[in-house]
C-alpha cells in the first residue's frame, strides 16, 4: 500500500515537474519576445541608409572610418550585447544541460521516457531554485536591508 | 542481496577515457546511452559557454580560477585555451605582457628583438630570429573581448561543464557504486 502510494506520488511529482518545465519554457519565450530589441532599425543604421542614398554617398563612403572590430564569428566572438537583454533565458538551456549530464550519470534506468522526464524534473528544480534564490536576494537587498537601516 | 552490486571495482581505463572525452568512459563500460547523455550535457555546456562568451571565456591566464573548473572537461579545454593564448593574443609592446587586442588594434608577427619598439619603423626587423605576436594599433582584433554578462555566462557555463564531467569521471571509475541490484544499467 505504502509502496503503491509512493509510486503514485512520484508519478504525480514527475508530471507536475514536466508541466512546470513547460510553463517555464512558455514564460521564457514570452519574456524573450517581450524584451527582445525592437525590429525598427537603430538610428545609426537609418542614418547610414540615408547617407548612402544621398548624392554625396561616394564621398561619404571614402571618409568612413575603418571598423574597429571584425564581423561576428560564432564560438570565437561573444554574442552581441543586445542578445543579453534577455539573459535569464540562457539559464534554461544551462539547467537542461546540467540535468541531462547529471541524470545520465545518476538515473537508475536509461529508458528514454523516464530519463527525459527526470531531466525535465531536475531542470525545473534547478530553475525554480535559482528563481527562489533571486527572489530571496531581492527581498534581502530591497526589503530587509532598508528596514534595518530604518 | 545488498543495495550495491558486488562487482564494484576501480576501472582505470574507463576513468582515463572519461577524462579524455566526456562520455567515453561510460561507452567503454557498455553504457552507451549514459555516455551519450553525459557527452551531450557536458559538451553542450562547454560549447554553449563558448557560444555565449566567445573564446575569451576560456582563459587560463586571466581567469585562472575559472579555468581550474573548465580544465575538467579534458584535453578539449586545454586545446581551446592554447588556441586562445596563441592565436588570439599578442604581447603588449609597453608592458611586455600577453593580452587580447582592443578594438582598433591587431596582431603582427615580429622578431623578438623588436617586441619593445613602437612606431611605424617597428616592423622593420620582422623576419629575423623567432617571431612573437605583438599588439599594434590599426586593423581589427582577431577576436572580440568578452565583457560583462557575456563573459559571466560563458565562463560559468564552461566551468559547470568541467564540474559535471568530474562527476562523470568519478562515476565511470566506480561504475557500479550507486546502481541498485536488479536495476537495468
Amino acid at each position: 500500500m505504502t509502496a503503491r502510494c509512493g509510486v503514485a506520488l512520484r508519478r504525480f511529482l514527475r508530471r507536475l515537474a514536466a508541466c512546470l518545465a513547460g510553463v517555464m519554457l512558455a514564460w521564457f519565450v514570452a519574456g524573450a519576445m517581450m524584451f527582445a530589441p525592437s525590429a525598427a532599425p537603430p538610428a545609426r543604421a537609418a542614418h547610414a541608409l540615408a547617407a548612402a542614398q544621398s548624392p554625396a554617398a561616394a564621398g561619404a563612403a571614402a571618409a568612413t572610418p575603418p571598423a574597429l572590430v571584425g564581423p561576428y564569428r560564432p564560438f570565437i566572438d561573444p554574442l552581441p550585447p543586445e542578445a543579453f537583454d534577455v539573459w535569464p533565458i540562457y539559464l534554461l538551456p544551462m539547467s537542461l544541460l546540467i540535468a541531462l549530464a547529471y541524470k545520465g550519470v545518476r538515473a537508475p534506468q536509461t529508458d528514454w521516457r523516464p530519463l527525459l522526464l527526470g531531466v525535465l524534473a531536475m531542470a525545473a528544480q534547478i530553475t525554480l531554485g535559482m528563481a527562489a534564490l533571486a527572489g530571496l536576494s531581492f527581498a534581502i537587498v530591497e526589503v530587509f536591508v532598508p528596514l534595518i537601516r530604518g | 542481496m545488498t543495495d550495491h552490486e558486488s562487482t564494484e571495482r576501480f576501472q582505470p581505463a574507463a576513468m582515463l577515457l572519461a577524462a579524455a572525452l566526456p562520455g567515453a568512459g561510460h561507452v567503454f563500460l557498455g553504457h552507451a546511452r549514459r555516455g551519450f547523455c553525459v557527452a551531450a550535457g557536458v559538451l553542450g555546456l562547454f560549447f554553449g559557454g563558448l557560444f555565449l562568451g566567445g573564446i575569451d571565456s576560456v582563459d587560463a591566464q586571466e581567469d585562472r580560477i575559472w579555468f581550474a573548473g573548465q580544465m575538467l572537461v579534458g584535453p578539449l579545454a586545454f586545446g581551446v585555451n592554447a588556441a586562445h593564448q596563441n592565436f588570439f593574443k599578442g604581447y603588449d609592446p609597453q608592458t611586455g605582457r600577453l593580452r587580447s587586442p582592443n578594438p582598433g588594434e591587431h596582431i603582427v608577427m615580429e622578431a623578438r628583438a623588436n617586441a619593445g619598439r613602437t612606431g611605424p619603423g617597428a616592423a622593420a626587423g620582422a623576419g629575423s630570429g623567432d617571431l612573437l605576436p605583438i599588439v599594434r594599433p590599426g586593423g581589427t582584433p582577431p577576436a572580440r573581448k568578452s565583457l560583462a554578462r557575456a563573459n559571466e555566462l560563458g565562463t560559468l557555463m564552461s566551468a559547470v561543464a568541467g564540474m559535471m564531467n568530474l562527476i562523470a569521471v568519478i562515476d565511470a571509475s566506480f561504475a557500479a557504486r550507486r546502481r541498485r541490484s536488479g536495476a537495468p544499467a
